[in-house]
């Protein structure tokens, strides 16, 4: 039996061993937080057969995480507005820190590595202002070293531009009453956006969309090599909803807007969840929950009318992350699901219910 | 042994029912019956309507009703068969705070050519399906035309429609989808991975009905004290408002009784006080909202049918181990 002084001991020495690599920590290919029969919620790693690589219990509802490109760390991120992140070593389950954000400032959910793994960014807003916030921090130490601006409202996603230290933020445009974490105070004013930094926090370029659209909220994002982003949004008006829920859009271009039919749309309720890329970056699929549906588009169709191409349905399914050939996708039930053009198959199903995203690991 | 009893009682959510008795009894006892019977009713409405199409035959109003009350016992299975092709939308367009049915029907009897058969399918859904069929049999505006004329077979158009739609959905629902749910857990059925998952789809079901009574059919004519909105009464001219939550209380009482495999609980007593209330009720459209005293015997009904659902929510939940959607409910 291993003594608590020895295991401490090894655990010690596993963290701060720099060598080991993700395949230390059971291989996993994904990360993505749930929620346990018993009420109680963990992260989990999953390897890409959608089996269990490691789980890491966490004090409170987590969201979304980072996986750090070369080491065998992980950053989970508690749900917004969260106070704390984890920073995990993935082959022990060892906390290697706490992150917690400075006062009157909370996370969002999302966050993202440097390409080198060195900084990390977190996702925050202003307490009272819902003021979009990039926090820095260092990944050797875990101390803050700054944070500036998102220019934008409630900023939700936020992902690293491939080849480039440049970031692309979702800013949602919502302001959040904390005491109710009501969304919906700002909705007459709303303007949310996508914003393009440099690492130190210059803006690079802002696209909005127009005026019949500033309802959008713009939530999460998807990165395709060539530097193409993929947008899903969440509808804040009328809950007959026509608004496309995805877009495209490449730096210092205009964006495209896609959806399907009137009929079929609607049955996503105005709600997108998640977004991916398949590896390929030919197809793009959005996830929705309240709809119980994936939309897959042809992600480099030149008319927007035509880039819709099947309708997936599942139950609760929301997580969705770019896997081997094609997707991974979870869902409320407890399913870890393939996805490609045509269909869902079942990876795994354990009884839990998977939280909003699986987040595709750097390896 | 204290010890032991807990363990056990943790588990008892997954354990405690067994799915699949729950899933046949629920889709063999109650969906794929209220379906062929839609499909029956709807097809009888066409036959009807295609031997004789004016406003005022009897037989094609009984028809009509029954069809209606045929869709309310099977309306809640929103998902699956009813989603493709736009099938919900195309057998009930309502409710229309625009106004769009009686726009899109006058269109179509002033062009004179009303399209048949599949070329019907292609007109605006506010011209199709139960609520559309309603204006032409019921509304002053549309009902008084002759036989032969354009306003006659533009109610023969949506008869047949109904009819072929209804069809379909009936042989999507006993052909894949029923079949689905009742292999959940089967080898390559990825629709459903467990029986829990089919139930977990009924139970959703069932509070989605429950809160589309209370919350469409009542609170939408109640409006507020100060401004009641009788006139948002639901098939307020073919006067079935009334009719019509009955029968979705009689449909959330099968599904209720199918998915507990009985009728005991406070759950079934709370909901047998929403139907005495409704029996009690006399006026067919809940014109009386406007009323003091009738306002509250219909906010009586409303909040009977919301303490039923809540009792159904926790009682039955905890039964079946189920809750509803975690994402869809949730997002963020």
């Amino acid at each position: 039996m291993t003594s608590r002084r020895g295991f401490l001991v090894s655990l010690f020495a596993a963290s701060a061993v720099p060598s080991l690599s993700w395949a230390d920590a059971g291989s996993p290919a994904f990360l993505a937080a749930a929620k346990e029969t018993d009420g109680s919620f963990a992260l989990y790693g999953l390897r890409a057969d959608g089996s269990d690589a490691f789980v890491v219990p966490m004090a409170a509802r987590g969201h979304a995480g980072a996986g750090h490109p070369t080491l065998p760390q992980a950053v989970a991120f508690a749900r917004r507005p969260g106070d704390f992140a984890l920073v995990l070593d993935c082959v022990t389950g060892a906390t290697l820190a706490t992150l917690v954000p400075p006062l009157g400032q909370y996370f969002n959910g999302h966050g993202t590595f440097s390409s080198d793994g060195s900084v990390l960014y977190t996702v925050e807003n202003n307490a009272k202002t819902s003021a979009g916030i990039i926090g820095t921090w260092d990944s050797k130490s875990w101390k803050r070293t700054g944070q500036f601006a998102t220019f934008g409202l409630g900023p939700h996603d936020l992902l690293r531009l491939p080849g480039s230290d440049d970031l692309v933020v979702a800013n949602g445009g919502l302001k959040t009453d904390l005491a109710t974490d009501d969304e919906t105070r700002n909705i007459a004013t709303m303007q949310p956006s996508l914003t393009y930094l440099s690492p130190n926090g210059d803006m690079l370029d802002m696209m909005v969309l127009g005026a019949a659209l500033r309802r959008n909220s713009i939530r999460h994002l998807a990165v395709r090599p060539d530097g193409l982003v993929a947008f899903a949004m969440q509808w804040q008006g009328d809950t007959a909803a026509t608004a496309p829920l995805v877009g495209l859009h490449r730096f210092g271009d205009a964006p495209m807007l896609v959806q399907a039919g009137a009929e079929e749309h609607a049955l996503l309720k105005g709600y997108a969840g998640s977004i991916a890329f398949n590896p390929r970056g030919d197809r793009v699929a959005i996830s929705s929950p309240k709809g119980g549906r994936l939309h897959v588009f042809d992600a480099n169709a030149t008319d927007a009318a035509a880039s819709f191409q099947a309708a997936l349905t599942r139950a609760d399914i929301c997580g969705l992350a770019t896997r081997g050939n094609e997707m991974i996708a979870t869902d409320g039930l407890g399913g870890v699901l393939g996805v490609t053009a045509t269909g869902l198959s079942a990876l795994s199903r354990a009884n839990r219910a998977w939280d909003n995203h699986i987040v595709a690991l750097p390896i | 042994m204290r010890l032991i009893a807990m363990a056990f009682a943790a588990f008892l959510p997954c354990a405690a029912v067994a799915g699949d008795a729950i899933v046949s009894r629920t889709v063999d006892g109650v969906i794929l019956p209220g379906f062929a019977r839609l499909a029956a009713a709807t097809s009888a409405l066409d036959r009807a309507a295609q031997a004789d199409c004016r406003a005022e035959n009897p037989g094609l109003r009984a028809a009509y009703a029954a069809a209606f009350d045929a869709w309310i016992g099977v309306e809640t299975y929103r998902g699956g068969p009813m989603e493709t092709d736009g099938r919900n939308l195309a057998i009930v367009f309502w409710p229309d705070p625009k106004g769009a049915t009686p726009k899109a029907l006058t269109a179509l009897v002033k062009a004179g050519e009303v399209p048949k058969g599949a070329e019907f399918a292609k007109v605006s859904v506010a011209a199709r399906g139960l609520f559309a069929l309603e204006s032409m049999l019921y509304n002053p505006t549309f009902n008084t035309y002759a036989a032969q004329s354009p306003g006659c077979n533009l109610t023969q158009s949506i008869a047949a429609d109904l009819a072929s739609v209804a069809q379909a959905a009936n042989s999507d629902w006993q052909n894949n989808f029923g079949p689905l749910m009742k292999t959940a857990g089967d080898a390559g059925n990825n629709q459903f991975l467990a029986p829990a998952e089919v139930v977990q789809q009924l139970f959703t079901a069932l509070m989605t009905e429950m809160e589309f009574t209370a919350d469409i059919r009542l609170e939408r004519p109640l409006g507020t004290l100060e401004r009641p909105r009788p006139q948002r009464a639901e098939a307020l001219i073919s006067q079935r408002s009334l009719h019509n939550l009955t029968q979705s209380l009689t449909a959330i009482r099968t599904l209720a009784e199918a998915l507990a495999g009985g009728n005991q609980g406070e759950m079934f007593d709370r909901l047998g006080y929403a139907e005495k209330i409704a029996a009690r009720l006399k006026d067919p459209v809940f014109a009386e909202v406007a009323t003091t005293s009738g306002r509250f015997r219909v906010q009586e009904l409303h909040d009977a049918i919301v303490a039923a659902r809540a009792a159904m929510d926790a009682e039955l939940g905890a039964k079946l181990g189920v809750k509803a959607g975690f994402n869809a409910l949730d997002g963020d």
